[in-house]
């Protein structure tokens, strides 16, 4: 592979049947994503999404890229910037920052469809023999 | 570490293992179906972000988190593909405590290995923030 792949963005809809499934398959009871009452003791106001929930969009779009090589060699850092307050529609996008050695590396972030940032970081995968 | 943690008293350098483990077909499923990732991709292989996910859930069960802990960073190394039912082994360090203005902020290093060769096959670094009002130092 001789040149940096491009990396499809992914969009979906968090919402609360998505945040509340998510609960129950990462075992993650934090009531801040799930409890109202709770949530509207927080900062908040209102329950939000898990950061995991949102960094998985970010995961879905390399590996539908790179496959399995994803999941052999990846790697991500990510700091979260904003909370994802549901119902809200979450695209995730890589830019291509490099391609050496046979690592491809990919400014991350994810954002709402009114531009406020959620999620900014790296990924990288190894997509050839060094 | 043998004793159950609380989160407000973690300290730099704690250190402890949790329960082996597995990920079967339905764990998978479960998370796929909630992220809304494609399931066709994943054939007997983990999606390396849900065995991070469920790996940390693994963590929350051992360490249950103040109810208003946010996550605030996170890093993943994804060295080996997890196959489905292969047993793991979770190695879990505390790598930085610090508190300021009220916010107690953990860093915890996770590591999966399998149980079978020894094989790091993940590793990860959470950095955790929650209210300090249980803190004890």
């Amino acid at each position: 592979m001789k040149t940096q792949p491009e990396v499809a963005p992914v969009t979906r809809l968090i919402d609360q049947d998505r945040v509340s499934a998510y609960s129950a398959a990462a075992n993650d009871p934090n009531p801040i994503h799930t409890d109202t009452d709770f949530a509207a003791t927080t900062d908040f106001g209102r329950p939000i999404a898990h950061g995991m929930l949102v960094l998985a969009l970010v995961s879905e779009a390399m590996s539908a890229t790179f496959g399995e090589r994803w999941a052999a060699s990846g790697a991500l850092k990510v700091r979260w910037r904003a909370p994802a307050i549901q119902p809200v529609e979450v695209t995730a996008t890589a830019e291509p920052r490099g391609f050496e050695d046979g690592v491809a590396s990919y400014a991350v972030q994810c954002a709402t469809g009114d531009g406020d940032v959620l999620l900014t970081g790296t990924a990288s995968v190894r997509v050839d023999e060094a | 570490m043998t004793a159950e943690p609380d989160f407000h008293d973690l300290a730099r350098g704690d250190e402890f293992v949790l329960p082996s483990f597995s990920f079967d077909a339905s764990d998978v499923r479960a998370y796929l179906d909630a992220t809304g990732e494609p399931a066709e991709r994943w054939d007997g292989v983990v999606p390396p972000l849900a065995a991070g996910a469920l790996a940390l859930g693994a963590l929350m069960e051992r360490v249950p988190l103040p109810g208003g802990a946010l996550h605030a960073g996170q890093e993943f190394e994804f060295l080996r593909a997890i196959t489905l039912g292969e047993s793991l082994e979770t190695l879990v360090r505390v790598a930085q405590r610090s508190e300021r203005r009220g916010t107690l902020l953990l860093a915890l290093e996770v590591e999966l290995r399998s149980a079978g060769d020894g094989v790091t096959v993940l590793r990860g670094r959470s950095t955790v923030a929650a209210p300090a009002t249980e803190a004890t130092s």
